[in-house]
């Protein structure tokens, strides 16, 4: 908004002070016109009073058809009381201009009196017989005054709001397309590989056609750059399942037969479960990431989802002393796909048992703060955090932040990127920040469009 | 019966090297395994009549795994209900359900540990021997409309015949001796799949929502079986 503001007075301002500046110089010199008229017809008229009054109505008429050959001025003179002297005013004309004819006050401005296709301009002069009225007519279009503005002072302020309009319109052009590029930009930052300008841009000739066009060539460049990238880890994942499977076999067939050496043989077996594990996370994550699967959308019972991913984590931190606590009773029942919902969920709490300090406590709870229409889980660990400049890496497949990348710790970076792409397809999202008072503080949110039955629970 | 202990296990898939690994290790469980390279191989083997038990992998060239187990299912007698186990592709969600829903008695996920795959082949074989056991002496569960013959293992809802699968029956048989009394999901697998809960495991309540689909409402609209938060299930008693 502000740009277009900028834009906007940018464009006013200099119309406005264009026209300004044509109007100073168009008022100067029709001032200086209106002087040279009325001298001239002044002159006119005097010269015609002295033709009369010396040579008589002869003298008149020739002085008065030399102004109308000369001067395109057809001219009457009247003497007092009206009586047409020279010769009478057409009727035509008469009936024209009818009663004005007396209001003749010899103002310093001519023309002032439109009557039909004629402007009319009547002079009191006064010569040594007495005092006339000189009448004078004057085709329509030679007096062109009544252009611009003319004496009404509405004009300018109606010309300089139009002009305001016109610098709107211009503003809101250049900044709409620029506008749909922003939003496009960050669409496309914010992961919507499929974002493309729309076609109204994409169409243009103009430098921002060209950056539209940039625009969607560069989203489609990442898209397929991603796209392989995704496919390559797919099928690798893939193919290395078939090897893995037979391994599995072996080894089992190996444990079985040997007698000496199980020691090496477990630790192969550990090995080969964590690749297990980990080829397994990659392709669920390809897949929801491909959206190939549609989601299984059924109502779902949130409480009772959560009191099962508490219980499951709860026995795996029992080992290290770790208590995982469902807070609160408002949970909602939603709409939503409960396989994948459940992985998410499970990924989010596993990882914050895994994290969480020995013997500490993970706790989970519906936010205080929730936006409108959405529902939040937040979970909440008592590990050591994550540095907040790795935080919005943090659902990136196999990312881990330095602290978080010994071994010990068991993950493998691609739980959390399941949970984002979860969430992500049911219209959520996820995000993580580092609690106030130490440990790490996850937050998913979901719609609520589809809640019902909220008391429940 | 001379044979008591050799169950007939088949392994079907099309990876050959696996498939003569997991003959080797299956034969050393002390099973007879015979092999099937694709579906159709696994359905005519199937069809044939000797094979107690299918470890029947999804993804294979020509019939997939899924085909086949329709078609094992639409076998006539016994052969229709020989018991299935499905190795389903890890990551693959969609797999695993639709496996369930489709009548198969169990699923792993493949890569499978063979020491998990062989504890689920005994569970369900266990679970079909146990029940062949009381072949005449069968007793009738009645709730409701819903009767179940634990004799000829045959289910109707208001004398409707329901076809149910080995596994499914096992887990409505439990679930109806204790009408009216929750059964916590550690029971319901123990006594209904025979085997023990694993980690997020949800086999059971797959079986059970495939038992909701086909047994259909109560006849006053409600849900024949109920779930209790975190607790398990429970088949409302009609009032």
């Amino acid at each position: 908004m502000r740009l277009f503001l900028k834009i906007f007075l940018i464009f006013w301002l200099s119309n406005a002070t264009v026209f300004a500046a044509a109007f100073a110089v168009y008022v100067l010199w029709e001032r200086d016109r209106w002087q040279l008229e009325e001298a001239r017809l002044r002159a006119a008229a005097e010269g015609a009073v002295e033709h009369y009054e010396s040579g008589g109505s002869s003298a008149l008429r020739d002085a008065l058809d030399q102004l109308r050959d000369e001067l395109l001025l057809h001219a009457h003179l009247q003497g007092p009381g009206g009586t047409p002297l020279g010769r009478p005013l057409p009727p035509a004309l008469a009936g024209l201009i009818g009663s004005e004819l007396d209001d003749g006050d010899g103002r310093a401005s001519p023309w002032n009196k439109p009557a039909g296709r004629f402007a009319v301009e009547v002079l009191r002069v006064s010569g040594a017989r007495g005092d006339y009225r000189f009448v004078a007519f004057r085709e329509h279009r030679i007096n062109s005054r009544g252009g611009l503005g003319g004496r009404n002072t509405g004009g300018p302020l109606l010309w300089l709001l139009a002009i305001a309009l016109a610098s709107g319109a211009i503003a809101w052009l250049l900044i709409r397309p620029l506008r749909q590029l922003q939003g496009a930009t960050r669409r496309l930052a914010d992961g919507d590989l499929d974002v493309r300008v729309p076609p109204r841009i994409a169409r243009r000739r103009d430098a921002l056609g060209d950056l539209g066009r940039e625009f969607d060539r560069t989203a489609g460049r990442v898209q397929a750059l991603l796209g392989s990238q995704r496919r390559l880890l797919r099928d690798v994942s893939h193919e290395l399942r078939s090897p893995l499977a037979r391994i599995q076999v072996a080894l089992a067939l190996a444990e079985d037969r040997s007698s000496g050496g199980e020691n090496e043989l477990a630790r192969i077996r550990g090995e080969l479960d964590r690749l297990d594990v980990l080829i397994g996370q990659v392709l669920t994550l390809t897949r929801l990431d491909s959206g190939v699967d549609e989601l299984h959308l059924a109502e779902l019972d949130l409480r009772e989802l959560l009191e099962r991913v508490v219980a499951d984590a709860g026995y795996e931190g029992l080992a290290r002393g770790v208590s995982v606590r469902l807070d609160g009773e408002r949970w909602a029942t939603l709409h939503a796909d409960a396989e994948r919902l459940h992985s998410a969920l499970e990924n989010v709490v596993r990882n914050a048992v895994r994290y969480t300090a020995e013997g500490s406590e993970v706790s989970i709870a519906r936010a205080a703060d929730e936006p409108p229409g959405r529902l939040c889980i937040q979970v909440r660990d008592h590990g050591p955090g994550v540095p907040d400049e790795d935080l919005p890496r943090l659902f990136d497949a196999f990312y881990r932040s330095g602290e978080a990348r010994d071994a010990a710790s068991g993950g493998h970076g691609v739980g959390l990127a399941i949970a984002r792409s979860v969430l992500c397809a049911h219209g959520g999202g996820i995000r993580a920040e580092n609690h106030p008072g130490g440990g790490l503080l996850v937050t998913l949110s979901l719609p609520l469009a589809a809640e019902s039955g909220a008391a429940r629970g | 019966m001379s044979n008591a202990q050799t169950h007939q296990v088949l392994v079907a898939d099309d990876d050959a090297v696996l498939n003569d690994l997991l003959t080797d290790y299956l034969r050393e469980q002390g099973f007879a395994v015979s092999q099937a390279a694709d579906g159709v191989a696994a359905l005519s083997a199937v069809a044939a009549g000797s094979v107690e038990l299918v470890v029947l992998d999804v993804m294979m060239p020509g019939m997939n795994g899924f085909d086949a187990l329709r078609e094992i299912r639409s076998l006539p007698g016994p052969a229709g209900r020989t018991a299935v186990l499905m190795l389903t592709a890890r990551g693959e969600d969609v797999d695993r359900i639709v496996g369930l829903e489709m009548g198969a008695d169990d699923y792993l996920p493949k890569p499978a540990n063979p020491r998990e795959l062989t504890a689920r082949v005994r569970a369900i074989l266990r679970r079909a021997e146990q029940h062949a056991a009381p072949e005449s002496g069968g007793e009738m569960l009645v709730v409701g409309d819903l009767q179940l013959n634990s004799g000829d293992r045959s289910v109707s809802v208001a004398d409707r015949p329901v076809a149910l699968t080995s596994t499914e029956f096992n887990l409505l048989e439990v679930l109806l001796r204790a009408a009216g009394r929750v059964v916590g999901k550690n029971e319901l697998t123990e006594r209904g799949l025979g085997r023990k809960l694993t980690l997020y495991d949800r086999a059971a309540d797959m079986h059970v929502s495939n038992l909701r689909r086909k047994l259909g409402d109560n006849p006053s609209g409600g849900q024949r079986i109920v779930t209790v938060r975190g607790v398990g299930y429970l088949y409302a008693r009609p009032d």
